[in-house]
């Protein structure tokens, strides 16, 4: 890590010190993306808006290319698919369980941003295409109701069972997008970035190791979650 | 000639022949040739504009065209639109004229013509006070009139007319053409043609173009009868107005016909082949033919004389003059016109013409510098040109030269260029004039540029002249006997029967040494006589040697190749050619912008265009601060009625960059008026000025429908296609040029060809980069 880290400080200083014009000589924004996404795209029931937050700084380096780090931070307040627990639940309540479930995300990703040479375009303005990596982390509680033995169809009863999944991964970023300046300081970005994750290096939960289909549930969920990003930011650039 | 002229009005006077008008003639003779011969005895400063800038000048293309298409409200919608259409093309195409430099005001020309303006309209002086007259920098014997009342008459007209009641019957005849407004009529009329309307219709292509010739003809004999007719209103005398159908006629010519005589760039040691010289030029063409050519826009002169004279024929002169401003001030601007006419072939790189005016011109002023430095400058050009092989860019063909003009076009087109005959004599010429004039920075740059041309280019050595004159035996002027090692003292001689070559070469170094020369290594042709005069002068051999010895940094340098830059600019763009000239200050000529629509009929959209060009200069101002750069902006575009200095030094800035930007990139030529562009430099504290400009093209877009299909077979193409498919057929130039005008070099070319359309933060971005590339001194990734 220690290593990752002087590599960085060294590249950064490098960059830092190029004579590179960015847009009007400035070449570092910073920026808040929002991102809004339909909960039936992962298979939720739940209310709009499900809504992503991600800040960002970035620095063009060239006049082609910036690089940037971002956090991104996502909450979400929903309910299970009661299909997990019992097909005959999910026909009895429907999709407005009343099983909760609340979603955590924590987001960083580095990246680089190769601008349109061809157009005209020049860091930070303009088309650009995206490459990065992201470590991310999320964490769902939710309610799961588990059938109490020797019920039947007829007579069922249950008890709900507080659960907690958690992920750590990592994985590729990539996009397109493009940053309007608007009055020569305001950077807006409107974009779309598809994030494929590596398999899961570290998924801890608390289910017991047989009840398999809960595992995939959450992390198809997951995946579904990532995979595409539209987002529509507003930036400042700085100097 | 003038001596003589004095001797026969003073045998006059002495033989009883005295009377108040001779002695007035005498009078007036002597102090108009006393006035032209001061003023331009020694020198000559090229006419600038004066005074306050007229309205013309200082009002917007767009303006001018809203306030006259204001006064079309109440015609028909289609007649209207017509009208509305020239209005557009016509303001903005004369404005075009007014601001590029070329025209002057307030100068002693143009107020000269004013003057004479004033007699020919003395009685119709509403017709007066509408009519702008300004002298257009032109070689062509011209003068035409506008919608708006604007009159340009040329320089070469002034030059080559011989009196002012022809100057005045010119002026009349144009003050017809915009009382009768004859350009609007002209351009609807056009039109019509064009479109196949009313009695044009079914009209062949050929026939279309008859037509319209038909009709400006019909235009001109109109300007002729009612010119005439204000003309002889006025008090000018028709006694020798015919002369002016002359003027058109031989228009073609140099304003004088005199022999060249070859001795003029010859010195003592130094004398050119006979042969290389035309004693029997091609004779002018006197002959009254009638061509009546259909085709023309003006109908045959000799139509135009016979019309003219039956309408004078019966004129009274009693109480008429040619002059009514004054002979004196006619004379002085016609010698200031040829002086200017010298110039502007100088600057239009017409050297064979300029050499020929400013020879003529020499016969009567012997010690003009401003007529050597230009027949100097001529040489030197035609003398770089050839070693580059690009002499037929400005050579002109001397077989259809009519005049004793022709021997100069043949003796240049003789010279070998390929063997450096040029170069030396153009050297043999500026060396001469070094030593006349030897704190002379042009003289001095002439000098250099050729001693570097003789030792890069045609790998020649001090060692390769001679110190010696030659003997009085021609010298060998035959090509075939250059590669030999036969000497004109051996010619001489002529006892070398028997000896062997070694023999002969010995015998010819010991009298050599004898006589405390030196012995040409190689060529012995008449060139190598050429320096004879100069050769143990210590500035030249040291000049000479110096050069020599730099010459294999001169192989060396790699100058920017302008040309082919801005021919591949996306190349440039695409490989990251940067720069850093680190540069304080520059200035900006005229800055450019053009916005064009390929898809529409009127493709230059001429509204769109000024107000980018308007905007552009703004945005250059606001990223210049930004890179932290002193930029001044010399616009047209923002000019006030104070500014006179501003658009003079435009006009010598513009003529600068067309001068560079028209010399090939290989070819290593000073600028010829070196020194007014070093005082503009000096007046705005930078070396460095910069000529840039944008270009906003819309085209038909291909591959649309192809984008399309691929998107909807392959949607995740989508994200690609979708920004191609919105700025398709949008495109971008922008290009930038710095000069150096202390070293006459290019330091920077920057042409970038965007696929986008123009926007401001495009705009931005780009200019912002090359602002702060001549501005820093660390090169950007």
């Amino acid at each position: 890590m220690k290593k990752l880290i002087s590599v960085l400080l060294v590249l950064v200083t490098v960059v830092a010190k190029a004579d590179v014009p960015g847009y009007q000589g400035l070449r570092f924004s910073a920026k808040y993306d929002c991102g809004i996404m339909h909960p039936a795209i992962v298979g939720r029931p739940g209310k709009l808006p499900m809504l992503y937050h991600n800040g960002s700084i970035d620095y063009a380096i060239s006049r082609k290319f910036s690089i940037g780090i971002s956090y991104g931070f996502m909450h979400y307040n929903s309910h299970i698919d009661t299909k997990l627990a019992s097909k005959y639940l999910y026909d009895f309540y429907g999709s407005s369980s009343e099983f909760s479930s609340k979603y955590l995300q924590h987001t960083v990703s580095v990246y680089l941003k190769d601008f349109v040479r061809r157009r005209g375009f020049m860091a930070p303005n303009g088309l650009y295409y995206k490459y990065g990596l992201f470590y991310q982390y999320a964490r769902n509680n939710y309610e799961y109701p588990v059938t109490v033995a020797g019920s039947n169809f007829n007579n069922e009863t249950y008890k709900v069972e507080a659960r907690k999944a958690t992920v750590h991964t990592m994985g590729l970023v990539l996009g397109v997008g493009r940053n309007f300046v608007v009055a020569n300081r305001i950077l807006i970005d409107f974009g779309l970035d598809v994030n494929v994750s590596f398999p899961p290096f570290s998924f801890i939960d608390q289910l017991s190791e047989t009840v398999d289909v809960e595992r995939k549930y959450n992390y198809r969920e997951y995946l579904c979650r990532n995979l595409l990003q539209l987002h529509l930011g507003i930036g400042l650039l700085a100097f | 000639m003038k001596t003589f002229t004095i001797c026969i009005l003073f045998a006059a006077l002495i033989n009883n022949y005295f009377n108040m008008r001779i002695f007035t003639l005498f009078i007036a003779f002597l102090l108009c040739s006393r006035t032209i011969s001061a003023q331009f005895e020694t020198d000559y400063k090229p006419v600038v504009s004066r005074g306050n800038l007229p309205a013309d000048f200082v009002t917007l293309s767009s303006q001018k065209y809203e306030a006259e298409k204001d006064s079309l409200k109440s015609e028909k919608r289609s007649e209207r639109k017509k009208k509305e259409k020239f209005l557009l093309e016509s303001n903005f195409g004369i404005d075009e004229v007014l601001l590029s430099g070329r025209v002057l005001f307030n100068d002693p020309l143009a107020e000269y013509v004013n003057k004479v303006a004033d007699k020919v309209f003395a009685n119709d002086p509403a017709t007066r006070g509408k009519l702008r007259i300004y002298i257009l920098k032109s070689t062509a014997v011209n003068a035409f009139a506008t919608n708006q009342g604007i009159v340009f008459v040329t320089v070469g007209m002034l030059a080559q007319l011989e009196n002012e009641a022809q100057l005045a019957f010119i002026l009349a005849h144009e003050a017809v053409h915009y009382k009768e407004k004859h350009a609007m009529q002209k351009f609807l009329e056009g039109d019509k043609i064009e479109s196949r309307k009313g009695v044009y219709k079914n009209l062949s292509q050929n026939e279309q173009y008859l037509s319209k010739s038909a009709f400006s003809q019909q235009q001109e004999k109109e300007a002729d009868e009612k010119g005439l007719q204000i003309f002889l209103t006025s008090n000018y005398s028709t006694a020798h107005l015919m002369g002016v159908y002359d003027v058109l006629k031989y228009s073609y010519l140099p304003f004088d016909d005199v022999t060249f005589d070859k001795s003029f760039l010859e010195n003592s040691t130094f004398k050119f082949p006979d042969e290389y010289y035309k004693k029997a030029t091609l004779p002018i063409d006197v002959r009254e033919i009638d061509d009546d050519d259909k085709r023309s826009t003006h109908p045959s002169i000799t139509y135009r004389r016979e019309k003219t004279q039956s309408g004078i024929a019966n004129a009274n002169n009693t109480g008429k003059q040619d002059y009514l401003v004054s002979e004196a001030d006619f004379n002085t601007i016609r010698e200031t016109a040829r002086f200017e006419m010298c110039r502007l072939y100088k600057v239009k790189h017409r050297y064979e013409s300029a050499m020929y005016s400013s020879y003529l011109l020499l016969k009567q002023h012997p010690n003009n510098l401003f007529l050597k430095k230009t027949i100097a400058y001529s040489l030197t050009a035609m003398a770089q040109y050839s070693d580059k092989y690009d002499f037929k860019d400005v050579h002109y063909n001397s077989d259809s030269i009519e005049g004793k003009s022709q021997a100069v076009f043949y003796l240049m087109f003789k010279l070998d260029s390929a063997r450096g005959d040029l170069p030396v004599t153009a050297l043999a010429y500026v060396a001469k004039l070094k030593k006349e004039y030897p704190n002379d920075d042009e003289i001095d740059g002439m000098y250099k540029s050729l001693l570097k041309s003789l030792v890069v280019t045609h790998n020649m050595h001090y060692a390769d002249f001679s110190t010696l004159a030659p003997s009085s035996k021609p010298e060998v002027n035959d090509i075939t006997a250059v590669d030999t090692v036969t000497t004109t003292e051996q010619e001489d001689t002529d006892d070398g029967h028997g000896k062997s070559k070694y023999d002969k070469l010995r015998e010819q170094a010991n009298k050599v040494k004898k006589e405390g020369g030196i012995l040409p290594t190689t060529n012995t042709r008449f060139t190598t006589y050429a320096f004879v005069e100069f050769m143990n002068e210590p500035w030249f051999k040291q000049d000479f040697l110096e050069a020599e010895k730099n010459k294999d940094d001169e192989e060396d340098d790699n100058r920017l190749n302008a040309e082919n830059v801005l021919n591949n600019g996306r190349y440039y763009w695409t490989k990251k050619k940067q720069f850093a000239l680190g540069v304080n200050k520059v200035v900006v000529v005229d800055p450019y912008y053009a916005r064009i629509d390929a898809r529409k009929k009127d493709q230059y959209k001429f509204l769109q265009s000024e107000s980018g060009q308007v905007d552009f200069a703004e945005r250059l101002k606001l990223n210049a601060k930004k890179a932290k750069l002193d930029l001044e902006v010399l616009s047209t575009k923002d000019l006030s009625a104070s500014e006179t200095d501003k658009i003079n030094d435009l006009a010598i800035m513009q003529e600068y960059i067309s001068d560079r930007l028209g010399i090939p990139s290989d070819v290593d030529l000073p600028y010829c008026e070196h020194e007014r562009v070093k005082a503009i430099a000096a007046k705005y504290g930078s070396d460095y000025f910069i000529y840039t400009g944008a270009i906003s093209l819309t085209e038909k877009s291909r591959g649309k429908a192809g984008l399309i299909v691929l998107s909807i077979l392959v949607p995740p193409t989508m994200v690609i296609n979708i920004p191609n498919l919105v700025s398709a057929g949008q495109y971008t130039l922008y290009f930038t040029l710095v000069y150096d005008v202390k070293t006459d070099e290019v330091k920077m070319v920057s042409s970038r060809e965007l696929n986008n359309s123009t926007n401001p933060v495009l705009l931005n971005s780009h200019m912002y980069d090359v602002l702060h590339q001549v501005k820093t001194t660390t090169k950007a990734k």
